[in-house]
C-alpha cells in the first residue's frame, strides 16, 4: 500500500469523524429549549449517558467485529452472528438466578458487570475455540451452528426468567436485560476502563493483526505465536461483546453491517484503519439511528428493529455475493 | 414382517403408554378411574382441557415433522424444513396482518391469512434457492434461517409500529396452555393433509430425485413439487395459527428416522408422524412437570433440545461426509437408490 492510498483513507476517515460529530450534535440539540436553562440541564442530563453509551457501543461492536473476522478469516462472520451476544445475556440471567433477586449480585449493577465479564471470557473462549476446532474452521457450519447457539442460549435464558418465581418475574425483566430504550448507563466507568484494559493488554497482538490476516502457516512462519495471539484475541473480542450488550442489549447485526462497510470503503488491510473505521460508522449508524428513531417515529419503533431488517437482507447479500466461500 | 415393522409397532407402543400417562398430569388430580366411571367435574376436565390438549400435541409433532420430511425430500436437502425455510416466520407474518387489517377476525379467518402466507412465503424461499445452486448443502438452511429473520423483522416492525406486540407475543413462542374445548380445532386439518401427504409419497420421492429424472418417469414436476410445498405451508401453518411457533421438530425428527429407516417416504413416513408426535409429547410433559403447578411453553423445551440436537447432527455429518446420514438398517435397494440420487443431486 503506498502512502498515497493511506493519505485518502484518512480523508474519509477524517470526514467519517466530522459526520459522527454532527450526529452527535444533532442528537443532542434537536428539540432542545435554549431559552430555559432548567430544560435544557434536564434534556442534557438525559442525553449524555445515551449519547456516551452509544458512542462505547459502537466502538466496542465495531472493534471487535472486524477483530473476529479477521481470526476466522472471513467477511460474513461476526461475534454476534455465532451467538456471543446471547450468551451474555445467559450469563447474566443466571447468574441473577442462582444469587437470587435481593442479592447484592442483582441490585448492584457494577458487582454483577464483573461477575458477568469473567464468566463470560471462561466460557465464550472455550465454546468457540471448540466450535472453531470442532469445524476445522469451516465458515459455513461455524455460521449455521452459531445461529442455532444462538437461539440454544436465548431459549434456555427465557426458560430461566420463566422458572423464577413468577411475582417478581416482571420487576425483574426490565432491568435484566437492557435495550435501546432501557439502556444501562451506570456501568459507562467501569466499561471504559475494561475496554482501556483490553485495549491495552492486547496492543502487541493488535499490531500484528494485519500478519495473521495473512494466514496461519505464513503468520508462524513470520515468528507470530499464532494460537496463543488467537486465544488473547477472542478473549478481547468477548470482552468488547460483553461491554455492549450490557449496555445496549443484543443487536445482532450491527457488527456486520459497519465492519462489512469500512472494509468496503477503506479498500485496505490495516487494521488500525479498519477499527477505527467500523467504529465510526457504528456510531453514525446508532447515533444518526437513534435520532431519526426518536425524532421521526416519535420513539414509536425501536433502532434495534431496523438494523435486524437492514442487517438480514444485507447478510443475504453478502452471501449470494460471494458464494464461492 | 417383524423386523420391517418393528420400530413402528415399537413406537406405537411408546406413543400410546405416554398419551395415556400425559392425561393424568396437571394442576387438578384426576383420578385413574375416573374417566371410567367417576364423578362428572373430572370427567369434564377430561373433556374440555386435558384430552384436547393431548389431541393438539399429537397434531402438531405428527404435522411437523412430516412437513419437514416432505420438504427436505423435495428440496434434495436435509437441512431444510418449516424452521429453516421461512415457513413458520411467514405464517406469522400472516397472522399478525389478519390482526391488523381485520381486528374482529375469527380464529378461521386468520388461519387463512396464515395459510396464505405460509404458501407464497415457502414457495418464494424454494423458488428462490433452486434459482440460485448452491454449492454446499449448509448454505440453504442458513439462506433460510436469515430469510425468515428478515420477515420476522418486518412483522416486528409493523407490530411495534401499531403497538401489536403483546397480542403477536402468544403466536412467537409456541405453548398448549391455551388448547381447550372449542379453540383448537383447526388443528384437526393437519389429518387430511398427513394422508395426502402420505398417497402422493412416491410422487414426493421421484421429484426429489431431480427435474430430468421425474420428467423421465412421466412426473409433473413443477405441479408435484408446489403441491407438496403447499401441504406442507399448510400444515404448518394450521399448527402455528393454534399452538404458535415450534422450531425443529421438522428438521431432526426426519433426519432421525432416516438414518435408521432410509430415504424412501412410504417407509418412513409413519415412523417419523410417530416419533414426532412422542417428541412433541415428551416435551410438553417436560415442560409441564418442571415448575409444577405453573408450566414452560413447549417452544423453550423444544429450543434447548433441538438445537443440542441439531448441532450434534451438524458435526457428525461434517465429520462423517454425506454417506453418514445413513447408519445402516435400511437395507432396501430402492431406498439406496434414492440416496445415491439425492446425493448427485447434493453435488450440483
Amino acid at each position: 500500500m503506498n502512502t498515497k492510498a493511506v493519505r485518502a483513507n484518512q480523508r474519509k476517515l477524517v470526514i467519517m469523524a466530522v459526520l459522527v460529530l454532527l450526529c452527535a450534535a444533532g442528537y443532542m440539540l434537536v428539540g432542545v429549549k435554549f431559552g430555559n436553562p432548567k430544560l435544557f440541564n434536564y434534556a442534557m442530563k438525559i442525553r449524555t449517558p445515551k449519547l456516551i453509551v452509544m458512542l462505547i457501543t459502537a466502538f466496542s461492536i465495531g472493534g471487535a467485529s472486524i477483530v473476529f473476522q479477521s481470526i476466522i478469516n472471513n467477511t460474513i462472520v461476526t461475534p454476534c452472528l455465532l451467538g456471543m451476544n446471547a450468551l451474555y445475556t445467559l450469563i447474566h440471567t443466571a447468574v441473577v438466578f442462582v444469587a437470587g433477586s435481593g442479592s447484592i449480585l442483582a441490585v448492584n449493577k457494577n458487582m454483577s458487570f464483573v461477575v458477568d465479564l469473567a464468566l463470560m471470557g471462561l466460557v465464550a473462549t472455550v465454546v468457540y475455540s471448540y466450535l472453531f476446532k470442532k469445524t476445522r474452521h469451516n465458515v459455513l457450519y461455524v455460521l449455521l451452528i452459531g445461529t442455532v447457539l444462538s437461539s440454544f442460549f436465548s431459549s434456555i435464558q427465557s426458560t430461566l426468567t420463566r422458572i423464577m418465581d413468577p411475582n417478581e418475574y416482571e420487576n425483574l425483566l426490565a432491568s435484566l436485560v437492557a435495550s435501546f430504550s432501557n439502556i444501562n448507563s451506570e456501568i459507562i466507568v467501569l466499561s471504559l476502563f475494561v475496554l482501556a484494559a483490553v485495549i491495552f493488554f492486547l496492543r502487541k497482538e493488535l499490531a500484528l493483526l494485519d500478519v495473521i490476516t495473512l494466514g496461519k502457516d505464513q503468520a508462524i512462519n513470520l515468528g507470530v505465536d499464532y494460537d496463543r495471539c488467537i486465544r488473547r484475541l477472542l478473549l478481547g473480542v468477548t470482552l468488547c461483546i460483553a461491554v455492549a450488550t450490557a449496555m445496549v442489549g443484543p443487536i445482532s447485526f450491527l457488527g456486520l453491517i459497519i465492519a462489512n462497510l469500512s472494509r468496503q470503503l477503506l479498500k485496505t488491510y490495516r487494521h488500525s484503519q479498519l477499527i477505527l473505521g467500523s467504529a465510526l460508522f457504528g456510531m453514525i449508524v446508532l447515533i444518526g439511528g437513534q435520532l431519526i428513531v426518536e425524532r421521526i417515529y416519535v420513539y414509536s419503533v425501536p433502532v434495534s428493529v431496523f438494523i435486524s431488517v437492514g442487517g438480514g437482507i444485507y447478510f443475504l447479500y453478502l452471501l449470494l455475493a460471494n458464494r464461492r466461500v | 414382517m417383524i423386523k420391517k415393522y418393528g420400530l413402528t409397532i415399537f413406537l406405537a407402543v411408546i406413543l400410546i403408554v405416554l398419551s395415556v400417562w400425559s392425561l393424568f398430569i396437571g394442576v387438578l388430580d384426576v383420578e385413574l378411574s375416573a374417566p371410567v366411571g367417576g364423578d362428572a367435574e373430572q370427567i369434564e376436565i377430561f373433556l374440555i382441557s386435558r384430552l384436547p390438549r393431548l389431541l393438539a400435541i399429537l397434531c402438531t409433532g405428527v404435522g411437523m415433522s412430516v412437513a419437514g420430511l416432505i420438504m427436505q425430500q423435495l428440496c434434495m436437502n436435509k437441512f431444510v424444513s418449516p424452521t429453516t425455510g421461512a415457513t413458520i416466520s411467514s405464517a406469522q407474518f400472516g397472522i399478525l396482518l389478519a390482526l391488523l387489517f381485520m381486528p374482529k377476525s375469527t380464529l378461521w379467518s386468520r388461519a387463512i391469512f396464515a395459510f396464505i402466507f405460509a404458501i407464497l412465503g415457502t414457495w418464494i424461499f424454494v423458488w428462490f434457492i433452486q434459482k440460485i445452486q448452491f454449492k454446499d448443502v449448509v448454505m440453504v438452511p442458513l439462506v433460510g434461517i436469515m430469510f425468515g429473520n428478515v420477515i420476522g423483522g418486518i412483522t416486528n416492525y409493523l407490530a411495534y409500529k401499531y403497538e401489536m406486540t403483546q397480542a403477536l407475543s402468544t403466536w412467537l413462542v409456541g405453548h398448549f396452555s391455551m388448547v381447550l374445548r372449542g379453540r383448537y380445532e383447526i388443528v384437526y386439518l393437519v389429518v387430511p393433509l398427513v394422508i395426502l401427504a402420505f398417497i402422493f409419497a412416491n410422487h414426493f420421492n421421484i421429484v426429489g430425485m431431480g427435474k430430468d429424472f421425474s420428467k423421465n418417469l412421466g412426473v409433473h414436476y413443477n405441479f408435484i413439487l408446489f403441491m407438496g410445498l403447499t401441504i406442507a405451508a399448510m400444515i404448518t401453518a394450521s399448527v402455528v395459527v393454534v399452538v404458535g411457533s415450534i422450531s425443529y421438530i421438522g428438521l431432526i425428527v426426519p433426519n432421525l428416522i432416516a438414518m435408521f429407516k432410509g430415504d424412501k417416504i412410504r417407509g418412513t413416513l409413519v415412523d417419523t408422524a410417530l416419533f414426532g408426535a412422542i417428541f412433541v409429547l415428551m416435551c410438553d410433559m417436560l415442560g409441564r412437570s418442571v415448575i409444577a403447578p405453573y408450566e414452560l411453553p413447549i417452544e423453550l423445551i423444544v429450543g434447548i433440545l433441538g438445537s443440542i440436537i441439531f448441532v450434534a447432527l451438524l458435526i457428525y455429518r461434517l465429520n462423517h461426509g454425506r454417506k453418514a446420514v445413513r447408519l445402516g438398517g435400511a437395507g432396501h435397494s430402492g431406498c439406496a437408490a434414492v440416496v445415491s440420487a439425492q446425493e448427485g443431486g447434493d453435488k450440483k
